[in-house]
């Protein structure tokens, strides 16, 4: 190295962090984290047994650092694409208030830690399947599929799947048909949910060369594909209140949604037979978009429900 | 007493301040999880001591 090179970097200041606290929360994706603390609680609340109330909390809290820990560390794997896309280049990272090392080091610390924690707390199969949890959506997920297989989030969804799950085994429930049934819903939700999503910004992720299915496929076959899983989804949603792992209200209120969401998700197919009016469909599939975390959360809402309820109930008699 | 190095990098105002507000967040999560832990510990020994007696 030259001299004047030399001289260049003695006179460099080296970087120096001017992240907030704020910034390293936003780094756990607390909108993705409040959807986990509800699914998590749930499936918690549906277990046999029931947790001492600290260790319920805990559990719940547990869950909830870890998924924003993988949250984390999909944001440091993804900060070269997230620059690109417009939903995402206001992310901590590429609008450079945090550097890719510490949020590195940040999620890894929140994974351990959260991980440690439930296993203490709760017990070791919930702190494992949250640690697979972690590994599935960085690995699995972001490291692999996401760049390489418009099936991405198909496969990568098993792990927003997941943490009904883990609270139901947090509680001491185990892994059971109950608790996989939690899983499947939202295992089946999250390609129409997914795609609905990509096919209004799928502008962003053809930018980012993320193989998306509107982009690699095209937005007729994404049409389709919404409207088949849907078709599967609703009948699955359904199940809880058929098999008797839930009341009638949750069948009434699974019902109702379940025909919105084929409603909806037919309107958007039938788009495929219109003019390519981009802008009816993005419309359409906005609508979808939003209606499928209305669904998701009366699902689970009404399951709690129903379990508070009964609890409450049971309790009054007693 | 404020220390200012003559030599080496000085921090500007809003370097401290957010620096500052980090080492305060640090100071909040580890008396939180003290307080966590504390909180397990007692709940796990209350249930091992029941089972005991029971």
């Amino acid at each position: 190295m030259s001299l004047a090179g030399d001289r260049h970097l003695a006179n460099a200041r080296p970087a120096i962090s001017v992240a907030s606290p704020a910034d390293f929360f936003a780094l756990l994706k607390p909108r993705v984290m409040s959807l986990v603390v509800f699914t998590a609680l749930t499936g918690l609340m549906l277990a046999p047994e029931r947790p001492h109330p600290v260790i319920g909390f805990i559990s719940i809290l547990a869950i909830a650092v870890g998924a924003g820990a993988a949250g984390c560390l999909n944001m440091w794997w993804d900060a070269d694409i997230d620059i690109l896309m417009s939903r995402t280049r206001n992310r901590p990272i590429p609008a450079g208030r945090v550097t890719p090392g510490e949020a590195l080091g940040f999620g890894l610390v929140m994974s351990v830690g959260s991980v440690i924690t439930l296993g203490l707390a709760a017990n070791w199969l919930a702190a494992s399947l949250l640690a697979f949890t972690i590994f599935f959506y960085i690995v699995v997920y972001s490291m692999w599929l996401k760049r390489s297989t418009p099936q991405n989030i198909v496969i990568g969804g098993a792990a927003g799947a997941l943490p009904p799950m883990i609270g139901y085994a947090a509680a001491g429930g185990g892994v059971t048909l109950e608790s996989a049934l939690l899983f499947a819903i939202i295992f089946l939700w999250t390609p129409p949910h997914s795609w609905a999503l990509a096919l209004f910004r799928s502008g962003d992720y053809a930018r980012a060369k993320v193989p998306m299915l509107p982009v690699v496929a095209g937005r007729d076959e994404t049409r389709f594909q919404i409207l088949a899983y849907t078709l599967i989804l609703v009948p699955v949603g359904l199940l809880p209140a058929i098999l008797g792992f839930a009341g009638t209200a949750y069948g009434i209120a699974a019902a109702l949604t379940g025909c919105g969401m084929i409603f909806l998700a037919f309107q958007l197919y039938r788009r495929s037979d219109a003019a390519p009016d981009t802008k009816a469909t993005d419309l359409a599939a906005k609508k979808l978009f939003a209606f499928s975390i209305l669904y998701l959360t009366i699902l689970f809402g009404v399951l709690l429900a129903e379990r508070v309820v009964a609890l409450f109930l049971s309790g009054m008699s007693a | 007493m404020s220390f200012e190095p003559k030599d080496g990098v000085v921090l500007t105002p809003e370097e401290k301040r957010r620096r500052r507000q980090r080492s305060i967040a640090i100071a909040l999560v580890l008396g939180a999880l003290v307080l966590l832990f504390y909180a397990i510990t007692i709940v796990k020994q209350g249930a091992a001591l029941n089972a005991l007696h029971s």
